[in-house]
């Protein structure tokens, strides 16, 4: 379990990662096409995961993967919605143009402050209901159970409170 | 975080050899060795060659035992027998009976394959035996 540092806290995705990795823990990891694994990450790379399941090397995409599931949490948020939108702020200016609105974020954040229970449909038509926890430019994380899953925003269509 | 953890994966493959099996988006299976790649496509080689887009890969797996074997679509004689075109026939003027065999034999040359000219080839040796 790791504590979320102040100066990485935009990315969630390599830091879950790296972490389940570090930890060899089981994860579930659901694919766009709603075939699942279970196995220990053992390599991260940029566009592409290794994981061993029964023994073997399995290469998954990440572009095809929906979510990865942890039976425990990974990643722990401490104090992070009020900062977090100041460093998400600073890191795409590129694309928000000055004084426009950025409704994902507005969004997520208040969602992330009130520990709102969101329901999540997935382009491949499943619903989860879940509370947010964090979030960064590529994926979602999420609080169910006593699970935690991180959902890649490619796998989202909608969100709904 | 490696850039290119499956251009070493693929490597890994290709200079092993190991029977893989990949998983399309479309969750279909191609199984194989890989004969070669690039940065677009995969060359995959089992019984024919196949060339698969690297965009199109959700998974990249070592191969089952069982994998490989999964049961291909047997040859079906009694399907490729009858005539190709009862219909036609019936509706042109009578034909010679020797034209007919020429007919169903020419006919739709494109769609005909290799399994039903197998199974035509097989179905006239088996009247042959019969007479």
């Amino acid at each position: 379990m790791e504590v979320l540092k102040e100066e990485s806290r935009q990315t969630i995705e390599p830091q879950f990662l790296a972490q389940a990795q570090a930890s060899g823990m089981k994860l579930r990891i659901g694919q766009m096409n709603k075939t699942e694994h279970e196995g220990v990450i053992r390599d991260v790379g940029r566009y592409e995961i290794n994981i061993e399941e029964n023994g073997k090397i399995v290469t998954l995409l990440k572009q095809e993967i929906s979510y990865l599931s942890a039976p425990q949490p990974i990643l722990t948020t401490l104090s992070l919605s009020a900062p977090q939108s100041a460093l998400e702020q600073q890191a795409e200016p590129a694309d928000a143009a000055p004084g426009r609105p950025n409704i994902q974020q507005e969004f997520l954040d208040k969602a992330i402050k009130e520990s709102q229970s969101l329901t999540f449909f997935l382009i491949n038509g499943q619903r989860i209901k879940a509370v947010i926890e964090a979030y960064d430019s590529f994926t979602i994380l999420l609080k169910e159970g006593g699970r935690q899953h991180l959902y890649y925003k490619h796998s989202i269509t909608t969100i709904n409170r | 975080m490696e850039t290119n953890l499956l251009d070493r994966m693929l490597s890994t493959y290709l200079a092993s050899q190991t029977p893989i099996t990949v998983t399309l988006q479309n969750k279909i299976r191609v199984s194989g060795r890989i004969r070669a790649f690039d940065s677009y496509v995969i060359v995959v080689e089992a019984q024919k060659r196949e060339i698969v887009y690297r965009h199109a890969v959700s998974c990249i797996s070592p191969s089952l035992p069982e994998d490989q074997k999964r049961p291909a679509p047997a040859p079906r004689p009694a399907q490729t027998r009858p005539a190709a075109r009862p219909v036609q026939t019936s509706h042109q003027k009578p034909r010679q009976p020797q034209h007919q065999p020429a007919l169903s034999a020419t006919a739709g040359d494109s769609s005909i394959n290799n399994s039903m000219k197998e199974g035509l080839l097989k179905w006239m040796q088996g009247q042959k035996a019969a007479k």
